[in-house]
Order: C-alpha cells, then structure tokens, then sequence
C-alpha cells in the first residue's frame, strides 16, 4: 500500500508540477489531487506545488489526503509546496501542523 | 482554552461527519476508510490504521491503513492477557510506548517504532472488543494532548459502533443462511414423507401398485408444463401423492372386494 517511484525516470530532468485544487475541497476532490500528485512523482517530478487561489473550504477528510500526499512526497524525495493559501486555509494549515512539512509560496 | 477553539470547531465538524458517514451505511471498507481519514485529518496524524478483531482467532485485522507501508502487519494476534487489560481499561487510548509491560506491545514494539505509532485505541462497544485504531504522530510534532486523546475516543466510539453494527449483521446474515438451509433440509424430509406415505398407499392394494406414485408424478409434471408457480407444482404434486391415503384406513379385504360393497353383501 506504499507508494513507490519508478526509478527508471530520471528526476533531475523533470520540471516542477502545478495541481490546482477547487474550490471546495473534499474527499472527491482531494483524491483527484492525490493521484495527480502521485502521477507526477512517479513521472519523476521532484517539486509538487498545489495552488489553493480558487480553494475557499477544506474539510478533514481532504487534510488527511494532503498529509498523505506529503508522506508520498517525502518518500519519494520530492518537495511539495502550498500557493496561494487564503488566510483561513492557511490558518488551518498552521493549526494542524501541515504547514511544517511544506513550503508555503 | 480559547486559543484552542478553533481546533476544537475544527474536531468537532470531523465528528459530525463521522457520525453521518457511519449512519448513512454505506459500503463498510469505504465508512472505515472515510473514517480514518475524518480522524487523521481532525488533528493533524500523520498515519494509522483501523482494526476488526475476532475473537475467535483473537486477532486484529487491518481494515484500512494510511502511510504504514507495506511492511505493518495486516493482522495482529491478541493473547488473553491483552485482552483483558484492555476490557480493564475501557475505550481509552493507550499511549504504545509506555504499555510495553503488556505483550501486545512487546511483540510489535518494532513495527509501531518503525511507523511511530504512538497511541493505540482499543474499540469496546458493549463490554466486547470489537476493534483498535492505531495512530501515528502529529504533523505538528507535539505529543498528544488529553483533549485530543478524548476526541480521538469520541471519534473511536462511532468507528467502534460501525464495525460493531457490521458484525451483528454479518451474524444475521449467516444465522438466516442456517435457518435457509434447515428449511431446506425440513422440505425434502416433507417431500420424502408424502413419497413413502404414497408408497404405503400403494402397498395396501397389489392391483393398484405403482399408483399413487404415478399420480404424483404426473401432476407434478402437467403443473408444471402449465406454468404453475413453484409452490402450487409442489401442492398439486402432494395432492396426487396422497389422493388415496384414505386407503391406508381401509381394511384390505374391502380394497381387495371383486363385487359391489352392499349390506348384504359384507366381505369375509
């Protein structure tokens, strides 16, 4: 069930990944995330970042898909980065202790 | 207190959420999986997991995982001492590294160290383990604070109450399975019944041998060709069986009379 990068793919090479959350986001919504995060490390992408411009709520079940999306970050070597957080995200971010394991942009 | 509001605001809408998911019954694996997400996302954890225990095998199955990697173990055996000093101690979270007096964390003190778990909850609904939840550490890094732990057995109460809801009906489904099956069993010992009833009928008269059987056997088949439900088939089928039971009451001598059945004409 972990989440394993092809060592094929030559990371260096590979520019940084924009996935654009919604605006509301939620269990459906933070999977599509997640496996767009995940395609895009296993294409060996090294910098995942997530913008949040159009993102107004987020629940718990999505906090839970972006600490997984972390963890697969990490485990693959890859830095993951939080764009344009409205003040309340990021405030929740904060709170949960999120935004220690990402940079916030 | 206040400083922590917007936590508490933050756990209590996962717990409103959790109720709903597990009393909307949706597919079991999707609630628990959803559950732990609604958990790990309510506080900020890292990684965990949700058990079903059996105590049958006295083992605690993983139902769903997040960020434990493939080398945790998917089952976990429970001996009875365990088992009891959970029950002892309630649904309450047991902090993993300070319970190594009990063999449940000694035997997997290398597993929960590897994924850092740090609490273990054991699921009672109803003086019965029904589960455990395992939970890693915070994104924050801070330890768990007692308020935490409490949402934490708060949000375990209603995951508890689904795997406990999920085990009374899979026993209902395997009681009505056995019920099915002795129904099952009480009608063919019925059909073999009137058979052998038919059978007797036959006996009494050697010029009629055969007879009630044949009936029998003919009805059923022109029921049937006439489309007749399942249970009428079998009705029709029963009456032709036994359309001479009466035969069974009657003395031989008189199945047996050659000649018209009169007061004068008695048979010997």
């Amino acid at each position: 069930m972990s989440f394993d990068v092809d060592p094929s793919v030559e990371a260096a090479s590979v520019p940084p990944a924009v996935v654009i959350a919604g605006d509301y986001l939620n269990k459906l919504t933070g999977e599509k995330i997640e496996r767009e995060c995940r395609t895009k490390l296993n294409a060996g992408v090294r910098k995942i970042v997530v913008d949040f411009s159009q993102t107004d709520v987020i629940n718990s079940i999505a906090v839970s898909i972006l600490l997984g999306v972390i963890d697969d970050a990490r485990n693959a070597g890859a830095s993951v980065v939080f764009s344009d957080l409205k003040p309340e995200s990021a405030e929740l971010f904060d709170m949960l202790g999120l935004t220690k394991h990402v940079t916030l942009q | 207190m206040i400083e922590q509001s917007p936590k508490l605001i933050h756990a209590f809408g996962a717990l409103a959420e959790l109720g709903q998911e597990v009393a909307n019954k949706n597919n079991f694996q999707e609630t628990i999986r959803t559950s732990l997400h609604l958990l790990s996302g309510a506080l900020g954890i890292m990684r965990g997991g949700v058990a079903r225990y059996s105590r049958y095998t006295r083992e605690l199955n993983m139902l769903a995982i997040r960020g434990l990697g493939d080398e945790f173990p998917l089952s976990l055996t429970v001996c009875s001492e365990d088992e009891r000093q959970f029950l002892a101690s309630g649904l309450n979270a047991i902090d993993a590294h300070a319970a190594r007096v009990l063999p449940f964390f000694q035997v997997y003190a290398a597993s929960f160290e590897r994924r850092n778990i740090e609490l273990f909850v054991p699921l009672i609904i109803r003086d019965e383990i029904v589960g455990g939840l395992f939970l890693g550490e915070k994104a924050t890094g801070e330890p768990y604070s007692s308020y935490e732990k409490e949402i934490i057995c708060a949000m375990g109460r209603h995951i508890g109450v689904a795997i406990s809801q999920r085990n009374l009906l899979a026993e209902i489904e395997r009681r009505s399975d056995e019920n099915r099956k002795l129904f099952e069993d009480l009608r063919r010992t019925y059909a073999d019944t009137v058979k052998a009833f038919a059978t007797a009928i036959d006996c009494k008269d050697k010029y009629t041998e055969g007879h009630s059987v044949r009936v029998g056997k003919y009805t059923e088949l022109i029921a049937a060709e006439l489309e007749w439900s399942p249970d009428q088939v079998e009705g029709a089928a029963t009456a032709g069986y036994l359309h001479d039971v009466g035969k069974l009451t009657v003395e031989r001598k008189i199945i047996k009379l050659r000649t018209a059945l009169t007061r004068k004409n008695p048979p010997n």
